[in-house]
């Protein structure tokens, strides 16, 4: 009888020149195509007690990948971030979380909602790889 | 905003309160009606935009200052907020968002 194969992943460490890439919704993006501080929220809001963002580590993903596991990826632009800059933004810490079938799967840990520090500083480090006009 | 519905970007994102809307344009147009009484002196315009898990961000991103203020979902809260110079200082804390109040304006303007 054929079974189904599963792996799970071993958590890795992530070198600070990394990127981590992050999906962003249409309707999170100001007229220019930039974030709103809005954007860099904890989500999805069951994982890790609501105190993580997910992003794709780029060892193990492009921004394409990312944009695919959209529910809708042509309303989606994706983002990249400097994994080093990432962890100096205060009370924020870059988790590699993978997940059977998303390896490349990475919580950015710490409050953000009432954190704006966190918020603004997580924009500035960010710029857009794809924007939501993209075609797929 | 108001149309927005629950988990309308696709990672559950909950829709907008009236009250919360409500809450924000009365604390931007009770601040800027106390900056121009005690300064004459208009507010720049900010954005107001979504903000995480039905929240609003009321935001202004000028040449040589940002600054970001959260008007909370539950009424009875304060807003937050966090401001940057150019200079590299920052300001950070919470404001009541009932009755007027220009300080967080006043940091704007010349």
């Amino acid at each position: 009888m054929a079974g189904t194969l599963s792996t799970h992943w071993p958590k890795e460490g992530i070198s600070d020149d990394d990127w981590l890439y992050m999906r962003v919704h249409v309707q999170w993006l100001l007229p220019d195509g930039s974030p709103k501080p809005g954007a860099f929220r904890n989500h999805p809001p069951e994982k890790k007690g609501g105190l993580s963002m997910s992003t794709d580590w780029s060892k193990y993903a492009s921004p394409e990948d990312a944009r695919r596991r959209a529910r809708v990826p042509v309303e989606n632009a994706v983002i990249r971030m400097r994994v080093g800059v990432v962890r100096r933004v205060p009370r924020q810490r870059v988790e590699h979380s993978p997940d059977v079938d998303h390896r490349a799967h990475t919580d950015v840990v710490g409050p953000k909602d009432n954190n704006l520090e966190a918020r603004l500083k997580l924009l500035e480090a960010s710029d857009v790889v794809i924007s939501a006009t993209n075609p797929l | 905003m108001l149309d927005l519905q629950d988990d309308w970007d696709g990672d559950g994102s909950p829709g907008y309160a009236p009250e919360t809307w409500e809450l924000a344009c009365r604390f931007l147009w009770n601040s800027a009606r106390s900056l121009w009484k005690k300064r004459h002196v208009a507010a720049p315009a900010p954005a107001v935009l979504e903000g995480p898990g039905g929240s609003i961000d009321i935001y202004w991103k000028l040449t040589d200052t940002t600054l970001l203020v959260n008007v909370p979902v539950n009424v009875s809260e304060k807003a937050t907020y966090f401001l940057r110079r150019a200079d590299g200082s920052e300001i950070m804390g919470s404001v009541n968002t009932s009755g007027e109040n220009s300080r967080l304006l006043r940091w704007l303007v010349p």
